[in-house]
């Protein structure tokens, strides 16, 4: 069975030390162990790592900084949480390298692909989790470039890393090296089923509408009209009270593009002249619509992802991981707990571990892989 | 009043319900024109068969919500991935796959797994719904496109109607793509041919063009082997060859003609079909090489005309020189006879030029009639011969000599003839070109002075009953005395010779410049020993003698009867700025052989070694030249020496 822990401790030695020390239970780790470990920016990474590492010995140590994070129940904000995952039917295979500006999507790839070989692939069944940098908007290349070597046969899950809403730089941690313009990639061979789901709890309000311009990530027009125009039209009239953690930022209604499933992409978008900035690029000729929530949506979306992810084993879970979508904190009225709660109730009580992230990785059966504002599940 | 409301809100929920389901239609008709739209447009950004069909799979992956995406061309049976999304390199399969259970039928196919086969490869996929088209350009099917999907979300019709359409427009995009490539390909084999063209173009040498032509037919076409023949005079001599062909190769012979003339032949193992690209190739290059060879040829015939007397039929002066510096490098033993028509100013004087030139084609025929197949036969000057006799002493090239003496003696036709010959064997009368000319134009003159129509053998006794002439007295006492002189001054008349003709002097004239620069120096007879032979710098009285020289040089020869020869001996040291000797004439004052021959005395001085100084370098004695042209030298004629010093002949002297 994994365990979780935590620590807000200032001192990132300390806090690295308390938080892996509470996810062993006392317990010395094992070879084959893996300890997950997620940190908020506001300590000296390298430091906080490097108590992990030492302590977490001989199980090797992944992570990511965060933008807030849960063990359990209990939100931790502003400090670290560690989670174990014992290695009992497990492989894991680590490739941790530094993603090229000219090539996300090859070097996606080639970080899974060093994780599947060092593997092995000896056992029957097989996920990728995915830590990366979450500042630079390229999770949907990395999600591309993962494809090429997990193929539709293994799922993706993970989280892109956060920087508790500072936009300066964000980390991840592997193989004892903290790095920004990082990205970790764990292979999981497993003896027994891996349950990878996603969901959000946004639905749809007013009609479809056709992307038909964009300039990089500003979705100019929807409809041949002014995208804003479109936006505002089925939001009656005007913006919603801003909640969110960045000025301007519309957190409550992103545009949800329609994949085939009839399932929505969410695209969180902000205002920007006359049209509409999103955190990614939206593809032109993308069927979107206004989205909506409540906290009663997205607890229920996260329910819905913990119960899919926990569908797809054969046994209780051991220990879950989840990674939440940073602009889904404010729609919960700052308080994740509840969302936490959700999770909890859909992985039936397993531990949880998970941290709020810049974007989600998520792909098992389908199109996409990469999501923003929705909650990521893995669960072992 | 209340069933009625729920009348209304039931209908209500009805007509919204129906309304959302005509809206999300209506998108999904939306998105599907889109999605074409999209395709077809990444499609069109770029030409690369590669490219294209990678970029396929993925955009098709992508954007039908497929897992699965493959792309493969090939006739059913044996089709390759050309492209792939969703699939793990390491289960596309090494080689060619089949479906052939979809040779027949539409061209388009949805629905369960079950129902629309997919390849055995994809097999643990868990596929549960399959969307496949055929890629299909006119009547030529280029290959498969299969879409596969995991969850339950089955392809609509309207799904396959995009796909069908995008199936074209991919199967346009590859067809495109192979035009791109062959025109691509065409273009660098046409630059590589023009290359090819150019580099045979400039070449004129025959070897160079045949080893070029065989090495590129067997890397461009290519063939297996070929072997290349030219034709000479009826025959065919082998080239060049490339390549290696197995005992079980087929041969094609094919012939090489330029403007329907043949110049030669290549037989070829491995030759392309016809009507392929690869025969084109084949075809274009042996038109090139035919021409190429035609002109290597037509070169050849032209230096061996250049080489050859027109008159006569023999090799020429300089094929003379060439031969006579290759047989001494070679160390061979020979001997040379110089052979000298006898009278011959006579009959030019008496019966005109016509009847001379008769006479020597007669002469010159009856020699070549009665040489050996092995000896060399030239024409060296107005009526001198000269014939080099391979592999033999002086005794039996003295019987050769003869034969040839006796043979041109007995022509009946025409006027008579005879010649005298002067044999100089080599090594044992000289080791090298000068000395070897030299010994042979002393005996030359004893044949002429023994009575002519005779044989002297260089180094024997001159026959008792002819009298010694006093030239031929005074040529071996200065032999005797200074035999470098005599040396020296065969080499000066070689040179002055070249010099002359590089100048355009007619033939008529050339034979008195050789006479006057083979005894320029017999004035030197008078000059004492111990001066001649003085290793260090002449003082005022000693230079004074040797000065005398030229004048006494000049009057030997004008006793002789040699009156032209004698002006150029008198003005040798002459210079053209006026400061020679003896008299101080300059310019024009001066005769064109005289500065001839000073330039080429001067030179050959340098060169040489003598008793006071080491021979110059080539290189510096040519820069003295330069100095001295318009002081010493004439301009024109230092300009013609430094012509005749940089020619094969002269640099290899």
């Amino acid at each position: 069975m994994g365990r979780v822990g935590s620590s807000t401790a200032d001192d990132p030695r300390t806090a690295g030390r308390e938080a892996v020390h509470a996810a062993l239970g006392g317990v010395p780790a094992r070879d084959g162990d893996l300890v997950l470990l997620f940190g908020s920016v506001r300590y000296d990474l390298h430091a906080l790592h490097a108590a992990a590492v030492e302590h977490a010995a001989p199980a090797r140590v992944v992570g990511a900084s965060t933008a807030g994070a849960f063990a359990g129940a209990a939100s931790v904000e502003r400090g670290c949480v560690a989670a174990l995952l014992p290695g009992e039917g497990l492989s894991f295979g680590i490739c941790h390298v530094e993603w090229d500006p000219a090539d996300p999507v090859g070097s996606a790839r080639t970080a899974a692909d060093v994780a599947r070989t060092r593997a092995g692939e000896s056992r029957e069944h097989s996920a990728l989790l995915l830590l990366a940098d979450g500042l630079r908007a390229h999770g949907r290349e990395f999600a591309r470039g993962v494809y090429d070597v997990t193929s539709a046969l293994v799922p993706v899950v993970g989280g892109a890393a956060a920087d508790d809403m500072e936009g300066r730089e964000t980390w991840t941690f592997a193989d004892g090296v903290a790095r920004t313009h990082g990205i970790a990639a764990v292979w999981i061979d497993s003896d027994l089923p891996i349950g990878v789901a996603a969901g959000h709890g946004f639905r749809p309000v007013g009609c479809p509408h056709v992307v038909t311009k964009v300039a990089g990530r500003d979705v100019l027009e929807l409809d041949g009209r002014p995208a804003l125009e479109i936006y505002l039209g089925e939001l009656g009239g005007r913006l919603p009270h801003s909640v969110a953690m960045q000025p301007h930022h519309v957190p409550s209604h992103p545009l949800g593009a329609i994949t085939v499933s009839g399932h929505h992409d969410l695209f969180p978008v902000a205002p920007s002249g006359a049209g509409l900035a999103a955190r990614t690029e939206v593809p032109e000729g993308t069927l979107v619509e206004v989205m909506c929530t409540d906290v009663q949506g997205l607890v229920a979306g996260a329910r819905r992802a913990g119960l899919d992810a926990v569908a797809q084993l054969v046994t209780p879970p051991r220990l879950a991981l989840a990674f939440s979508g940073v602009d889904r904190v404010p729609l919960l009225g700052g308080c994740s707990e509840a969302q936490t709660a959700g999770l909890l109730e859909g992985l039936d009580g397993a531990p949880l571990a998970g941290f709020h992230a810049y974007g989600e990785f998520a792909r098992r059966i389908g199109p996409g892989g990469f999501h923003m504002t929705s909650v990521s599940v893995l669960a072992l | 009043m209340s069933n009625a409301l729920d009348t209304l809100r039931r209908q209500n929920d009805a007509l919204r319900e129906r309304v959302g389901n005509a809206e999300r239609n209506t998108a999904r008709t939306l998105l599907r024109a889109t999605r074409l739209a999209q395709v077809i447009s990444a499609l069109g950004q770029d030409m690369e068969l590669d490219v294209i069909v990678e970029r396929a799979a993925i955009q098709l992956g992508e954007l039908f919500g497929a897992d699965v995406a493959l792309l493969s061309l090939g006739p059913d049976e044996s089709l390759a991935i050309a492209g792939h999304y969703g699939v793990r390199p390491r289960d596309l399969p090494e080689r060619t796959f089949g479906l052939p259970e979809l040779s027949t039928g539409a061209h388009v196919r949805i629905g369960p797994a079950d129902d629309v086969p997919v390849p055995l490869f994809l097999s643990r996929y868990g596929a549960k719904h399959v969307a496949w088209a055929r890629l299909v350009v006119g009547d030529e099917s280029l290959g498969h496109l299969t879409l596969v999907r995991r969850a339950e979300h089955p392809f609509e019709r309207t799904d396959a109607d995009e796909l069908r359409a995008i199936a074209y427009r991919i199967a346009l995009a590859i067809e495109n793509g192979r035009l791109h490539r062959r025109m691509s390909d065409q273009l660098v084999r046409l630059r590589r041919l023009h290359d090819i063209t150019t580099e045979l173009a400039g070449t004129i040498e025959l070897d160079t063009i045949g080893r070029r032509v065989a090495e590129v037919l067997v890397s461009e076409v290519p063939v297996r082997a070929c072997t290349l023949s030219i034709e000479r005079l009826g025959a065919f001599d082998t080239l060049s060859c490339a390549g290696a062909a197995g005992p079980d190769a087929e041969w094609q012979d094919i012939a090489l003609q330029a403007a329907g003339i043949s110049v030669g032949r290549v037989a070829i193992a491995g030759a392309p079909a016809e009507g392929t690209e690869a025969r084109e190739t084949l075809d274009h290059l042996l038109g090139i090489a035919a021409l190429a060879l035609e002109k290597a040829l037509l070169y050849e015939r032209s230096r061996e005309q250049a080489r050859r007397d027109s008159l006569t039929g023999l090799l020429a002066h300089q094929a003379f020189q060439e031969r006579l510096e290759g047989l001494i490098a070679e160390g061979e033993p020979f001997c040379l006879a110089l052979i000298d028509i006898d009278d011959f100013k006579q009959v030019n004087d008496l019966h005109g030029h016509l009847v001379g030139d008769e006479t020597l084609r007669r002469a010159a025929e009856t020699m070549r009639l009665h040489a050996r197949v092995s000896d060399d036969l030239f024409r060296i000057g107005g009526e001198e011969f000269c014939a080099v006799l391979h592999d033999v002493g002086a005794e039996e090239g003295l019987e050769i000599a003869e034969r040839l003496r006796t043979c041109v003696a007995g022509i009946t036709e025409g006027l008579p003839v005879t010649v005298s010959i002067g044999l100089a064997a080599h090594p044992e009368h000289g080791m090298v070109r000068d000395e070897l000319l030299a010994t042979a134009d002393v005996a030359l003159y004893a044949s002429k002075r023994s009575g002519k129509n005779r044989t002297s053998v260089a180094g024997a006794d001159i026959a008792p009953s002819a009298p010694p002439s006093d030239r031929a007295v005074r040529l071996t006492l200065l032999h005797e005395k200074d035999p470098a002189t005599v040396v020296h001054s065969t080499h000066v008349a070689t040179l002055a010779v070249d010099l002359a003709r590089r100048l355009g002097v007619e033939d008529e004239r050339l034979a008195d410049l050789r006479t006057a620069a083979q005894l320029h120096d017999i004035g030197k007879i008078a000059v004492a020993d111990e001066i001649l032979r003085k290793p260090g710098p002449l003082d005022d009285e000693e230079l004074r003698q040797v000065r005398v020289h030229p004048l006494a040089g000049g009057s030997l020869l004008r006793a002789w009867g040699l009156g032209r020869s004698a002006r150029f001996v008198e003005e040798h040291h002459e210079r053209v700025d006026g400061t020679g000797y003896p008299h101080g004439l300059s310019g024009d004052e001066l005769a064109l052989e005289s500065r001839i021959l000073q330039a080429a005395d001067a030179f050959a001085a340098m060169t040489e070694d003598r008793p006071y100084r080491s021979a110059l370098p080539r290189a510096e004695a040519i820069a003295e030249l330069e100095r001295g042209s318009g002081t010493q030298f004439d301009p024109a004629v230092v300009d013609a020496l430094l012509q005749v010093l940089a020619a094969p002949v002269a640099q290899a002297a």
